[in-house]
């Protein structure tokens, strides 16, 4: 069995591909079958004959049967298509105690799931957002477009306040066909307007997974003695005392994890919380074994 | 062993102690800062804008107080008293040398100079008053020492010391801690002979020199029949007068009245003599013989006693420098060239006229300082009664400045550079944790 991937060590590794690696390598060891699931070849419809189109799609029965010359067309079936929506606002730069931000977190289990759909041939793509989209990256599919998707992931440095909707709504657009959006973000945004955003999405017959960022001090609130707190989106700041805010912090921030959590099982979205001091081989290996359980789309 | 202060009135400055255990109690602590995903589930709380609080560092506290307190201590001056420092203050003396700078020591100057040397070379702390007038010295002096901080004081008189230079009302003014002793120089001379007064020249009589001869207690004035006539005080008055204005002259010059120098001409008017044009007195000598007359006690009861102005008082520019009962002038002075001219508004037969020319006469005259021709000295035996040793201070120890506030001073610059170490690494904690997080 490999040893837990500690975040800590593999953020400080500046080869993505390398981390990506190492980390898939470890999570599939025990998983005798993909849990991504390809669509197959549809036909789609017939048009006429172009110049051009290759002649083993000319439905020569057709042909014979009416004298004209038409190509058969087919949706686009092989692969599974995902984009991974990577949140890139200034909360996600937050480290706590654990001393990996949340950013690095995502690069990092965003980089082992690029590299575990792209060994499977499937097509994988980025958007990175803050209040838009700030980077976008198709998907498609082998190892030079693997390659510069880690790249633009290394580069992500946070920053900015977060408005996911636009974003979410753009990333859904982007994708063709039908897929896998894969959401990397903290959730600290309109909660309304997202889960509107999330639900459109699963309605367009994407599939949708939510990656709840966190680090452990953001449930618990280690904060101690009288502080003055800066939000680092928005920059306000607020006077406090940790220990007498605490119970009620907490109580809080659960209603606020609970209640997402609910709302992305009322639309059939996968929602996982990822703590930045988890191993990463461990939140990789959780997420692939809800999927396999969960079984094939619909 | 005890502690004395210098300026204890600074000792008020301990109060201030308390301004940093108040700041510490009342200041209102600055929150540290930190940043956070997001403030949307924390809950502000109010703080006051200051409170009573329990110091949040005592060490810095007690640095600052201690700061407070050395500087404080400091600015009294402290001394240590040790047996040591008092013994060592009670052997320190603070000298005065009271150097004779009357004409007498003149041709002594070299002498002088070597005494004060010598003087000088035996201590460290020595103040040098030179004074014409001993008993004026020897008060200047007192009043020197008097505000020094030595263990003890001692006068040195420097003088050929001439008989009369310095009584016994001069000496027991001193007071009796202070120590007295005296240098004698030029002291050599025990006899000579100089010109006396070169009296007024009554009417056609010879002219008379003085000749006074000192030889040790001896004084002898001889009476010789001048070369030369003395210089006449010019007389103005009506015809039928002048028998009066001859007696006149003859009763002041047998008074002795000094006949007025070469250079200095004396006019006297009587009134219903005819006036002449005169002008404001333009020398010094006419100024001081002014002030002289005016001064002169004797003359002033003479005029205020008279029967009275018998003429109508002179305007500007005479000067009254004798007024009768009423108020009217009746002895006035001015200049015509050079010569001080007095208009007199009484008879040459009045008593104020005799005491008017005898007043104007010596005091157009200089005066010879006969004290400086004195050549008998003050007896070895008598200055030896006067010589006394120094005594402790009657005040007993009286801490010398800067005393040990020095090092008052360096231990409060001490505990400064402390605090600010301490200062410097109570804030990077905070720091540090802040980017920490």
């Amino acid at each position: 069995m490999t040893p837990a991937l500690d975040p800590r060590v593999l953020s400080a590794i500046s080869d993505l591909e390398l981390v990506a690696r190492v980390t898939v390598d470890g999570t599939i060891a025990g998983l005798h079958r993909s849990p991504f699931h390809g669509y197959s070849a549809e036909f789609s419809q017939y048009r006429p004959y172009r110049a051009g189109d290759d002649f083993k799609y000319v439905d020569w029965k057709l042909y014979a049967r009416t004298d004209r010359v038409y190509t058969k067309q087919f949706r686009e079936t092989t692969n599974l298509l995902a984009l991974m929506a990577v949140d890139a606002s200034a909360s996600m730069g937050y480290a706590g105690t654990t001393g990996v931000t949340k950013a690095s977190y995502a690069q990092l289990l965003g980089a082992a799931l690029a590299h575990l759909l792209s060994g499977q041939g499937d097509g994988i793509g980025l958007v990175v957002y803050d209040t838009a989209v700030r980077q976008f990256i198709p998907s498609r599919t082998g190892r030079s477009h693997v390659r510069s998707l880690l790249v633009a992931l290394s580069r992500l440095e946070p920053g900015g306040p977060t408005a996911a909707a636009s974003a979410l709504r753009r990333a859904s657009e982007l994708l063709k066909r039908r897929g896998l959006i894969i959401v990397f973000s903290d959730l600290y945004d309109d909660e309304d307007a997202v889960e509107r955003e999330l639900r459109r999405a699963v309605r367009m017959g994407h599939e949708v997974a939510v990656f709840h960022v966190l680090t452990p001090d953001e449930v618990t609130l280690e904060l101690t003695g009288e502080v003055e707190v800066e939000d680092l989106e928005s920059r306000q700041t607020i006077l406090t005392r940790g220990s007498a805010v605490r119970p009620e912090y907490q109580r809080r921030f659960g209603e606020f994890l609970e209640r997402w959590r609910m709302r992305c099982a009322a639309h059939g979205i996968d929602y996982m919380r990822a703590f930045t001091n988890a191993p990463l081989d461990d939140t990789l290996r959780g997420f692939l074994l809800r999927r396999r359980a969960a079984g094939p789309p619909r | 062993m005890s502690f004395d202060w210098i300026n204890p009135a600074a000792l008020a400055g301990l109060a201030v102690v308390a301004g940093p255990v108040l700041v510490h109690l009342l200041r209102r602590q600055r929150a540290p800062r930190v940043t956070f995903p997001t403030i949307q589930f924390l809950v502000s709380t109010r703080a006051a804008a200051t409170r009573f609080r329990r110091p949040s560092d005592l060490l810095l506290l007690c640095l600052r107080v201690a700061i407070v307190a050395a500087a404080a201590v400091a600015a009294a001056q402290p001394v240590l008293v040790t047996g040591w420092r008092r013994a060592a203050w009670e052997q320190r003396v603070s000298r005065a040398l009271v150097v004779d700078d009357s004409e007498s020591l003149a041709a002594a100057g070299s002498r002088v100079r070597d005494a004060v040397a010598a003087e000088r070379q035996a201590a460290t702390d020595v103040s040098e008053i030179r004074a014409t007038n001993l008993g004026d010295g020897l008060k200047q002096a007192v009043a020197l020492l008097g505000g020094g901080d030595a263990g003890r004081s001692e006068i040195v008189v420097i003088s050929d010391f001439q008989l009369g230079s310095l009584t016994a009302v001069d000496v027991n003014a001193v007071p009796a801690q202070i120590g007295l002793r005296f240098v004698v120089v030029n002291a050599t001379h025990t006899a000579g002979g100089f010109p006396g007064l070169r009296t007024l020249q009554a009417n056609r009589s010879l002219p008379i020199a003085q000749e006074i001869t000192l030889d040790g207690p001896r004084t002898r004035v001889t009476m010789l029949h001048a070369p030369t006539p003395a210089r006449e005080v010019t007389i103005l008055s009506p015809p039928d007068q002048h028998d009066a204005v001859a007696s006149l002259r003859r009763i002041v010059a047998a008074a002795g009245a000094p006949a007025p120098p070469g250079d200095r001409g004396l006019t006297l008017i009587f009134a219903g003599s005819p006036v002449p044009e005169v002008g404001p007195l333009t020398s010094g000598w006419m100024i001081g013989a002014l002030l002289s007359t005016s001064a002169d006690e004797h003359l002033r009861a003479i005029a205020s006693a008279s029967r009275g102005a018998t003429a109508p008082g002179l305007p500007s520019p005479w000067i009254p420098v004798a007024r009768d009962a009423a108020g009217h002038a009746v002895v006035s002075v001015a200049a015509m060239k050079q010569q001080l001219v007095a208009f007199v508004s009484a008879a040459p037969t009045d008593l104020v006229a005799a005491a008017a020319l005898q007043s104007l006469l010596s005091a157009v005259a200089p005066q010879p300082s006969w004290p400086e021709r004195e050549v008998e000295r003050i007896s070895a035996s008598q200055l030896a009664s006067w010589t006394r040793d120094a005594k402790p201070s009657a005040g007993g120890w009286r801490p010398r400045s800067p005393g040990d506030a020095r090092w008052c001073w360096t231990i409060a610059l001490l505990l400064l550079v402390i605090e600010g170490i301490v200062r410097r690494s109570r804030v990077d904690v905070p720091e540090e944790q802040a980017h920490a997080a």
